[in-house]
């Protein structure tokens, strides 16, 4: 199953795209970002589907300024 | 490599079927009991014993040769030595793999630690997000007190608990604290639980996690 892992510049961020897509009715899940992707300990956003499946969703976090990374990952 | 010809005074000390610190402990006494030209041999029929108490052995400047034959591990200490009487051989003993899994996480707030709240909120998120991915699954997972809202049908985490529960893992739910914040009916995921259930899994695990 592919997924895509979101990854932001602070918590304070993941904490307002969370907000964001909660407010949007968007299913995503709060994971520690996975280390091979950041040093730091901090937490990433998870969303099921490949990128172009959730070309909705990151439009909605890009209106409301939040920038990211994405990253596909292929999970069991 | 062979040393049983030069073996003639040796003292022997039978470890099979004994588990840690058992090995540990006899072998101390062992050591005590040895005469200065006596070389000891220590029979034991499981790996981990054989790196406790060659470890234990080597710590206390021992020379260990090991060897292999059907289900005995031998060790085999040319030289005794000297093993302080306040040596707690306990200390020695590595944790049996098998504990890793008889653990339990009590969950007692819906958020991790104490600070801020929409931090502590994205915090327990996190946590109980990790767990189908972690190796070593807790048996059980409990939950009480505002821990209990993560277990309602709105939960942020109950896709995750959803699949912790089909793998096996048991879901305790206070009862009490369903009652109390009247919402006995939104649970989704787990099984309603009293104190009793709930206490008797925390006593009977190796560890509880309460984070």
């Amino acid at each position: 199953m592919t997924r895509c892992i979101l990854v932001f510049a602070s918590t304070h961020q993941v904490m307002k795209a969370e907000k964001v897509l909660q407010e949007a009715g968007v299913r995503h899940e709060i994971i520690p970002t996975p280390k091979e992707l950041s040093n730091d300990c901090g937490m990433s956003i998870r969303l099921s589907g490949a990128a172009k499946e959730n070309t909705d969703t990151t439009e909605i976090l890009t209106a409301h300024n939040i920038p990211f990374k994405l990253f596909e990952r292929d999970t069991p | 490599m062979s040393i049983k010809p030069t073996l003639i005074n040796m003292k022997t000390i039978d470890a099979r079927g004994k588990s840690c610190p058992v090995p540990l402990i006899m072998t101390k006494k062992g050591v005590a009991e040895a005469a200065a030209d006596e070389s000891l041999v220590v029979l034991l029929d499981n790996e981990t014993s054989a790196g406790n108490v060659t470890r234990f052995l080597q710590d206390h400047g021992m020379e260990v040769h090991t060897q292999r034959e059907g289900s005995t591990i031998t060790l085999t200490v040319p030289r005794g030595g000297a093993i302080p009487e306040q040596t707690d051989p306990a200390a020695w003993c590595t944790p049996d793999p098998a504990g890793t899994t008889n653990y339990m996480i009590t969950i007692k707030q819906n958020t991790l630690g104490r600070g801020n709240d929409d931090l502590g909120q994205l915090l327990i998120k996190g946590f109980i997000n990790t767990l189908p991915d972690i190796d070593h699954k807790p048996h059980t997972i409990a939950f009480l007190n505002a821990g209990i809202f993560l277990t309602l049908h709105d939960s942020p985490v109950l896709e995750a608990l959803k699949k912790l529960e089909v793998s096996g893992i048991k879901i305790l739910v206070c009862g009490t604290c369903l009652d109390f914040y009247q919402c006995k009916d939104s649970m989704a995921v787990g099984v309603v639980s009293n104190m009793y259930d709930i206490l008797d899994a925390m006593t009977k695990a190796g560890k509880v996690i309460a984070p």
